[in-house]
Parts: structure tokens; C-alpha cells; sequence
């Protein structure tokens, strides 16, 4: 009589060649999905430099508003303040901090000021007077950090 | 084969990390109230100037930037240190011109900053390299603590004053 002699079983290899198509559809879904930044800065933004930055808090909500020169010629050639996408009048600020505050839902809101080093200290003044009378205390100097100035 | 997968997925997963951990750098600051008055002592109070030509004047002697952080270091020391009374809070008055260059001015608030660190560092008998990698959530514990007590006797009190002072 035959024995029939058992084979050891060998465990089949899983197929890795649908690997790559998955990882292809993660890029797509990240490509698709992804939000790009909306705002389009409209003014010269050339940060400060300074040694002693800190990271912004990723918790907090902010508002960010940009200081400068205007890129384009037709805009002038005095110092400017962009917030959201547009260039605002001095005054209306503390309607913009207003704004988002309803838009956030929360009056605890960092302002981040990004200005040009090249801008006059005046127009920072006059911000910050309105961020001031906005109850706005909260402001973030946003700067390139160095590891020693020149 | 399988090898190489795996290293697709950490690319892809380095790559969105990378790109979600983009964090803003900056110096933050609070502003004061409308109408505040705070009645520091003199002696423990520093008053810089940074004029329209960006000199920088610390109690109307002029001064350079590479010096500052030195004549910061020296105000903190001969401060009084009596906690217990509020207006004994060494502060920094920090004002400008209107045509002084933001540039100079941040750059004046920065060795304001570097000023305090270097004091912080010697009064933990830390290294500038250790109190400037600090981070609460890796520190130990004890260091946490000590940082803390740090912070609480050399705050860094910088007014920006009013362009219509003085």
C-alpha cells in the first residue's frame, strides 16, 4: 500500500504588486485634498531677522496681517496693510479683528503681524494703536530666524 | 520587494509630515490696554530709544546693537528683586521713532530677549545651548520646575510705549 507522505505546507506568499496602486491612490486623494494657501500676498514681505524666535502656538487662532511696500506698481508706493486677500484702510481693522472673532467663535485671538523690515516703525504704531483699541492684545512679530545677526 | 514598499510609505508619510509640521516663527508679544498706568520704580525701569536713523539709545546714551544685550544683562542685576511688591517688576520701555526701520526696532527686541536668556541661563547654571532647546514636553521634570521658578523671578516685561509719550 502507498503512503501518500504529507507535504509540509508552505504558507503562500501575500502579492505585494497591489501595493504601489494603493499608495498611488493615497497620493492622489493628498493631491486632490489638499487646500492650498489662499491668500495671495500683495505687498513686499521680506521677514526681519532675529535670533530669540518662537514657535507660534498651532493651538491658538490667528489672524494674520501683512505690512509693506505694495508688489505692484499700481498700488502705490506707500506702505500698505493686506488682511484676507485685500488691502484694508487703517480704521477698519478693528472691524477685520471683529470678524474673525464671530468666525472663530472665540475673542482670544493672536494677531500675527507680518511686516516688511523695510516698513516705517509709524504704520506699526498705528496698527498696533488699533489692534489696542480692538482689545486685540495678543501680537506674534513673525521673523526669519537666524543663528546670529550680522 | 516587500523592502522596498515600505519605503515608499515612509516617503509619503515623511512628506505629509514634513508638510503639516511647517510652524510660523516669531516673537510674541502683549500689547497694553488703553489706559493703563503702572507706576514701575525708576531704578527698575530701562528706557531704549531707537531713533529715525536706528541709533539706539538705552537712558539717552547711545549705544550699539552688539552691545545691548550686555547693558540688559547689567539693568536685571541691579534691579531690586523684592517680588512681593508689584511695581517692582524690572520693564523695559521700548519706543521708537515713527521713521525708524521695523527691522532695527524687532532687532532691538530680539537682544532684549537674548538679554533675559543669558540671565536665565546663568541663574539655572544652564548653558544658552540647553535654556535655548528647552522644550516642556521633553524636559524632566525637575527641570520643568526650575524653569518655571526662572520665569517667574526674571519675566520679561517689555512695554512698547506710546508714540505720544513723553
Amino acid at each position: 500500500m502507498a503512503v501518500f507522505k504529507k507535504k509540509p505546507k508552505k504558507n503562500p506568499e501575500i502579492s505585494t504588486s497591489a501595493l504601489p496602486d494603493i499608495i498611488f491612490m493615497l497620493l492622489f486623494f493628498f493631491m486632490v485634498s489638499t487646500k492650498l494657501k489662499e491668500e495671495d500676498v500683495k505687498v513686499d514681505n521680506d521677514l526681519p531677522k532675529a535670533t530669540q524666535l518662537q514657535d507660534l502656538d498651532v493651538k491658538v487662532q490667528t489672524m494674520t496681517m501683512y505690512v509693506g511696500k505694495p508688489a505692484r506698481v499700481q498700488d502705490g508706493s506707500d506702505s500698505r496693510i493686506q488682511v484676507n486677500d485685500a488691502f484694508v484702510p487703517i480704521k477698519s481693522i478693528i472691524q477685520n479683528v471683529e470678524t474673525k472673532r464671530s468666525e472663530a467663535k472665540t475673542s482670544d485671538i493672536t494677531v500675527t503681524l507680518k511686516i516688511d523690515d523695510e516698513v516705517k516703525l509709524g504704520i506699526v504704531t498705528d496698527v498696533k494703536m488699533q489692534l489696542r483699541e480692538a482689545q486685540a492684545l495678543k501680537v506674534f512679530y513673525s521673523g526669519n530666524k537666524v543663528e546670529k545677526l550680522k | 520587494m516587500v523592502i522596498d514598499n515600505i519605503n515608499w510609505f515612509f516617503q509619503i508619510i515623511f512628506t505629509i509630515f514634513g508638510i503639516s509640521s511647517f510652524v510660523e516663527k516669531g516673537i510674541p508679544a502683549s500689547l497694553p490696554k488703553m489706559r493703563t498706568e503702572i507706576k514701575p520704580l525708576e531704578k527698575n525701569t530701562v528706557r531704549i530709544f531707537v531713533d529715525g536713523k536706528n541709533k539706539i539709545f538705552i537712558n539717552k546714551k547711545e549705544i550699539i546693537l552688539e552691545n545691548l544685550k550686555d547693558s540688559i544683562v547689567k539693568f536685571i542685576d541691579n534691579s531690586d528683586k523684592n517680588l512681593s511688591n508689584k511695581q517692582c517688576k524690572s520693564i523695559v520701555y521700548l519706543k521708537g521713532d515713527r521713521k525708524t526701520k521695523y527691522e532695527s526696532y524687532i532687532q532691538v527686541l530680539d537682544q532684549v530677549k537674548e538679554g533675559y536668556k543669558i540671565v536665565r541661563a546663568r541663574e539655572l547654571g544652564w548653558t544658552i545651548e540647553k535654556i535655548t532647546t528647552f522644550d516642556d514636553k521633553t524636559a524632566s521634570e525637575k527641570d520643568i520646575k526650575k524653569y518655571k521658578e526662572i520665569i517667574f523671578l526674571y519675566p520679561v516685561v517689555i512695554s512698547e510705549a506710546d508714540p505720544t509719550d513723553e
